[in-house]
Order: C-alpha cells, then structure tokens, then sequence
C-alpha cells in the first residue's frame, strides 16, 4: 500500500500508530495518534510510557509481547479527557492494541501501539450504563425503603396487637368482679340481706346504674378487641327484624321518655327474615338508635323505618332524627373509632365514641353496609343494609 | 541523601457501581469533587507522584491510578486490565452496605493476576452514613479474611483519601 494512501485511510478511520524499541522508546509514529495524545506526534527517542501513559505499569504485558509469549493485548475504551479531570460529555475514548513489532534480523522486537477512536461508541455505551445503573440504584433504594417500610408495619402490628391483648385483657378482668357485684345489688334491692328504706333503695338504683353502664362499657372493649383481631364469630340464623327493632325501642324508651323524645317504628308488610347473628345485629341496631337519641333534640321524634332494599337480596333500615346534622368536618371521622363530634363534646353527650365505629363493623361482617346522610340543621339519616333470608320463611311482622 | 528512587506502579480501583471510585480517584489526583454521577466506561488512567521517605532515601512513587468501570459487564473483560497490577483498592458504598459483599470476588480477580498485589478497602461515602459502625464492623472482619487494611473515606469531604493512596504507595515503596 502506498503510504498516502495508508495515511488517508488511518485519517478517515481514527487509527493512529506509535512504534517503540526494546527499550520503549519511540521509533515511529503517524495517522491520527496526535488528535488521541493531545499533543505533538512524538518525535524518535520519545519514552513510550511518556507517550502512552496507560502503558506504565504494564512493562510485563509489553516484554511477554515483545518476547512472542502474548500475541496482543487490548484495552477497549480508554477514556482520554479533553480536560484533565472531565466529564463523560467532554470524554474521548480510543481502543489501544499492542502488537510486537519485528525489527531487523538478530535484534529484539519492539512494540506497535494502535490506537482507535471509539469516542461515538463509547459515548453510546456511556449513556446506555449510565442509565442502566441509575435504574438500578434507585431499584436499590425502592428496595431498602419498602423494606424499612415493612419493618415500620410489622412494628406498627405488634403495637396494635398488644394494645389489642391489653384491652381484651384489662376488659376480661374488669368484667368478673363486676357481674359478682352487680349480682349483689340485686340480692340488696330485692331484700335478700333486709328491707331497705327509700333513701337506700334510691342510692342502691344509682349503684346498680353506674355498675351496669360499667358492664356494657367492658363489653364494649370486649367487642373492639375481638373485632380488631378478627375474632368476632358470628352464628347467622334466621332473624325476625321488626322484633329485633322493637325490642330496641322497648331498651331504649326510658331514655326517650327523660328527654321528651319519640321513637316511630314502621315496618313494611311481608318482608323476609334477616340472615343475622341475632345478638350482634341487637347490639348494632341498638348502637345505631342510641347514637340517634344522644343527638336529637329534647322533644323530638326519631324514625325507624325497615324495607326490603333496593339491591335484592338485602333489608333496609333507616333511622333518621332531627339534629342539627352532622359537620361536614366530622362526616370522615364518623365511624373512626373513638370519634367523638364537637356536638358530643360541646353538650358532654356520653358514650365512648365507640358504638357506630363497632356497629359498621358488625354490620359489614355480615355483608351489609352501614352510612349516612346529613344536612346542617336537616338530621341525619343513617342507613343499614343486612342480607335477608330470601329462601326461608318470612318473618313475622 | 541520594537522589530519589523513582517507581510507577500501577493502582487498581475495583468495586461495584457508583461506589465512588471515579470521586476518590479525582479527589486523590486533582482534590476536587463532583456530585453528580457519570458512570465509568472502560478505564481512566490518571497518575500522582507520592514521595515515601525511607532511612536512606526518598521513593517517589508514580501512582498509575487504573479506574475500571464498576459495572457487572464489564466483569467478562477486566481481568485483562488488572494485568500488571501493583496493588489495589478495594472500594464500597458505607451506605450501600450489598457493596461490601462483593469485595472478596474483586479480592479474587486481582489476586488471579497479581498473587502479590498489597490491597487496601475503601469504606467510602462516609458523609452519608450516620452511624456506620455496624457496616464497619462487617467490613472490618471482611478485611482481617482478605489481609487488607481498611480506611473510612469521603470523595466528598475529602476524608481520609491521601492517607488511603499513601498507605498502599507506602507498602509499594517498600516492595521497590
């Protein structure tokens, strides 16, 4: 080949050369090695390592070549930066080969350095790893988190399953020795130890009182416990529900009778029996028109109306008083446990906030829903669905 | 004293991605720093001189700093690069603490080409991490099994990267 012609062809293909002696020092040098060195063709006598700094440190891959034991040796995409310390956008990177060199007959050989540019396909290769580790780093850090994450939540169990236990517990104990003493008051107000006078009769009516709210409230955290650790068992049967209804009202008109309230019951002809565990859905029912007398005006009437529901297969019950409503602030909280409305703490309405957050429960437990609508100043209605017994017989109405 | 005995010597980094080998290798070289992560492709080949005093002389020690890519595929072709390998840094993430594990493969790879090669462990970007002493407790012991020295180090802050080059080029030295 004629040598402008091989000068031509190592321009137009980014190939440069340097030849060095046994000694590593330069003979020869041409094509495009300049634009790769970032500085002048080296000049013969040159030190190769000089030229070549990527060399240094491999003298011994270089005599292996020179002595015939290795027959090339390659570093592909060594980056050369246009700036000492530049980024990859400023970085050229070139391919070196190292082959031996023969020089005249008897003497040792020398070393041919090629160099290549592989700027295009190393930037391309670049941009390709970059973005391959940049995805996988932040795979890492989704990993590290969602297992922090996991740990906060395994924490957050056991602290919700230990309160749980806590209560249930706490629950269990308080509710023997209660029963014991009601059970005594009873003997007391019947006269088992004694006539009493009417002073006494009257202080033992508000013992036996606070002694039975003190009951139901450990029933009540009996009941959180088992529905929060998934151990409420329900025996669904069939269930008449006007009388479950009616033996709510009956419950519940002493309390309406203090404040001057009514409760109207209305119960539609023919319907089916609900498929219910007959003493939840009482305890559900019950804690629905509570909440409804706790928050009606003195002297108001309370609806209670039952219905097959529109979607077939399910009763209705509405229960609608005429209160000021529920806030638009608290209709989110509603059935959050322990939510008490500022009307409730405003009037010191009691009750622990518990009632409609265990009534939903039970109520979905048994495939039903339970919601509500309100208007500022128009009541509250709240709605209960529970699945009837379409196949049975219906109940009595 | 007499004149200075020059060596080059021809330094590894090894270690996974973004680990922080580029940072260390610019912070030991030019003492500068950049956040932002640019992967490595291939190698970057940079030199320092480190002078070691000894009794009779001082050693001046080329520092041939070979940053390889850190990347798993370039793995197939890097033992062609380790050839004539001096020493090498074995470099991990402090708050990647999956980085440490791969150290002894990295350990194997250079001591394949360099049976005798001094190694030394980078625990880097200690600036991010704000107790490591648990992680270092694992590389400590990673360290004793590999027969090499281990430095807390930060490209960032600058912590403790001269005396990270130095230790190996002293060792180096030693070896001339």
């Amino acid at each position: 080949m004629r040598l402008d012609v091989a000068e031509a062809v190592m321009a137009e293909r980014g190939v440069g050369y340097v030849v060095g002696d046994a000694a590593l020092r330069v003979t020869d040098s041409g094509g495009r090695f300049s634009a790769f060195a970032g500085r002048q063709l080296p000049v013969a006598g040159d030190r190769l390592l000089d030229v070549v700094p990527e060399l240094t440190g491999c003298e011994a891959v270089l005599a292996e070549i020179m002595r015939g034991d290795l027959p090339r040796y390659q570093l592909s995409l060594v980056n050369r930066p246009s700036v000492p310390d530049g980024d990859a956008a400023g970085l050229a990177y070139v391919d070196l080969t190292l082959l031996a060199w023969p020089t005249t007959a008897g003497e040792p050989n020398g070393i041919l350095v090629v160099v290549e540019d592989a700027t295009q396909r190393g930037r391309r290769e670049q941009r390709v790893q970059q973005q391959r580790n940049e995805l996988q780093l932040l795979k890492d850090h989704l990993a590290r988190q969602n297992l922090a994450l996991a740990a906060a939540n395994a924490e957050g169990r056991r602290m919700a399953e230990m309160k749980t236990l806590f209560v249930s517990v706490a629950a269990h104990e308080l509710r023997s020795p209660l029963a014991s003493i009601l059970a005594y008051l009873e003997l007391l107000a019947d006269g088992a130890y004694g006539p009493l006078s009417d002073a006494q009769a009257g202080a033992l009516r508000v013992v036996q009182g606070s002694a039975e709210r003190l009951i139901r409230l450990t029933d009540t955290f009996l009941d959180l416990a088992r529905l929060e650790s998934g151990r409420l068992d329900l025996e669904l049967q069939p269930v008449d529900m006007s009388a479950v209804l009616r033996s709510v009202a009956d419950e519940i008109r002493p309390r309406l009778a203090e404040r001057g309230q009514s409760l109207v019951l209305t119960c539609a002809p023919d319907l089916p029996a609900a498929l219910c565990d007959p003493e939840r859905i009482v305890q559900a029912m019950a804690n629905v028109v509570d909440n409804a007398q706790k928050y009606s005006p003195n002297g108001t009437r309370i609806d209670v109306d039952l219905r097959r529901a529109a979607e077939p297969g399910l009763l209705e019950l509405t229960v609608a008083d005429r209160g000021i409503g529920i806030p638009a602030d608290d209709r989110e909280h509603v059935f959050r446990r322990f939510f008490r409305g500022g009307e409730a703490r405003r009037r010191e309405v009691g009750g622990t906030g518990l009632g409609l957050h265990i009534a939903r429960a039970v109520v979905e437990l048994h495939g039903g829903r339970l919601w509500f609508e309100s208007r500022p100043g128009g009541g509250t209605v709240f709605h209960v669905t529970v699945p009837a017994e379409e196949d049975g017989a219906p109940g009595t109405v | 004293m007499t004149t200075p005995l020059v060596l080059g010597r021809k330094v590894c980094l090894l270690g996974d991605f973004a680990v922080g080998k580029t940072s260390l290798a610019r912070r030991f070289v030019y003492d500068r720093f950049d956040d932002t992560y640019i992967s490595t492709i291939g190698v970057k080949v940079s030199r320092k001189v480190v002078m070691v005093p000894r009794a009779d002389r001082v050693v001046e020690v080329a520092l041939i700093v070979w940053d390889l890519a850190g990347s798993e595929e370039f793995g197939a072709v890097r033992a062609s690069y380790l050839r004539g390998a001096a020493g090498a840094l074995l470099v991990f993430d402090l708050s990647r603490p999956e980085t440490l594990e791969r150290l002894p493969a990295y350990a194997a790879q250079i001591r394949q080409t360099s049976p005798a090669a001094p190694l030394a462990i980078a625990a880097n970007k200690v600036d991010l991490v704000a107790d490591p002493a648990t992680v270092l407790a694992e590389a400590n012991a990673m360290a004793a099994r590999l027969g090499a020295p281990i430095v807390p180090t930060s490209a960032k802050r600058g912590d403790a990267v001269e005396d990270l080059f130095r230790n190996l080029a002293e060792r180096l030295a030693g070896e001339g």
